[in-house]
């Protein structure tokens, strides 16, 4: 199986290259996932650099462009994948070497939308309670990963880094707006504002073409609109 | 609420005049079909009725607003020099301001 994966060092490469990779037949298995490969390709050569944790799909560590779709290694079947398998970096980050990519900006996004419950209530004694339909509107929200798969395939996110939110860090801030016990909305809304940090979003719908997990970012995004829409009228 | 509406207004305007737009084109489609107009003389009686002459301003109207909002969004997208961008929204505005203003002085004269 042939392989042609990026590779970079910033410190030593003067540009990116792609170098090709081969594996025997008789090293594969039809249950193989592509972060397998990857381990057998790095036994070749060490010097190929990737981060992985897991191993899972809940650690959100092995994010990487393959044949131009953002996804996770360890939960993609190996033989699901159309040859030669181009594996790159995620786009639209800056590359620390071969397919790990510098995630600040990432995570600066998904500080900037407080990603915490909010309640000024004094503490109760056991727990904040929710009601079992509350807790249902949750779903589909708290399961991200971080991984960054959206974000860095949200061509609005490639744009403007910098002020467009993206749909990793909006899906979380949907994610505590929808929450019955969280008492920020005016606050989470107005920092919102502003033609950019949401409503750079064309609904491209990248974001829910790819997440890994099968979260739909771009319908979060709309509910915010939804309730800005009700909040301003 | 009150500051976040810059970039709430917009998104609600591109869509109220989206939904003005597509159904006064689906009118005049249907209008055209039904009542084929014969000649220009009659094309302009039929314009410069009072109602018909509102909503082609209407209509102009929510094309500006339309083309505005949606070209705005095209620059913030693609333009990221400061003092260009605002270059390049005066300029559009200023098109799309002048093409108003054309557009009712045709209205204008064909009512009279």
């Amino acid at each position: 199986m042939k392989f042609t994966i990026y590779r970079f060092n910033p410190e030593t490469d003067p540009s990116p290259r792609i170098q090709e990779f081969f594996l025997d037949d008789d090293v594969l298995d039809r249950e193989m996932m592509l972060l397998d490969a990857l381990l057998l390709l790095k036994a070749q050569d060490e010097t190929l650099t990737f981060r992985r944790s897991c191993g899972e799909g809940v650690c959100g560590s092995d994010g990487m462009n393959v044949n131009g779709r953002n996804l996770l290694a360890c939960i993609t079947p190996l033989f699901s994948l159309k040859t030669p398998v181009d594996i790159r970096p995620m786009p639209g980050l800056p590359v620390v070497r071969d397919l790990i990519i510098d995630m600040q900006q990432f995570y600066r996004q998904y500080r900037a939308v407080d990603p915490y419950l909010v309640n000024k209530d004094p503490e109760p004694e056991v727990e904040r309670l929710q009601s079992p339909a509350d807790r249902e509107k949750l779903d589909g929200l708290y399961e991200c990963i971080l991984c960054g798969c959206c974000s860095t395939s949200c061509p609005s996110f490639w744009w403007n880094p910098d002020k467009f939110l993206g749909p990793a860090a909006l899906l979380q801030s949907w994610r505590f707006l929808a929450d019955s016990r969280d008492q920020a909305t005016d606050e989470r809304l107005a920092n919102l504002a502003g033609p950019f940090k949401l409503f750079r979003c064309h609904t491209i719908m990248n974001c829910m073409e790819v997440c890994p997990k099968g979260l739909n970012p771009t319908r979060a995004i709309g509910r915010i609109k939804e309730l800005m829409v009700k909040r301003s009228i | 609420m009150s500051g976040s509406t810059d970039g709430l207004r917009a998104w609600l305007l591109q869509r109220i005049s989206a939904v003005y737009l597509a159904g006064f084109v689906i009118y005049l489609l249907l209008h055209f079909y039904l009542h084929p107009q014969p000649d220009y003389p009659a094309w302009r009686a039929w314009v410069a009725q009072p109602l018909v002459a509102i909503a082609f301003a209407g209509f102009i109207l929510a094309l500006l607003v339309h083309g505005w909002v949606g070209l705005r969004d095209v620059v913030l997208d693609y333009v990221h020099h400061l003092g260009l961008r605002m270059l390049t929204l005066t300029l559009i505005a200023f098109l799309l301001i002048g093409c108003g203003f054309w557009a009712v002085r045709v209205l204008i004269l064909v009512s009279l």
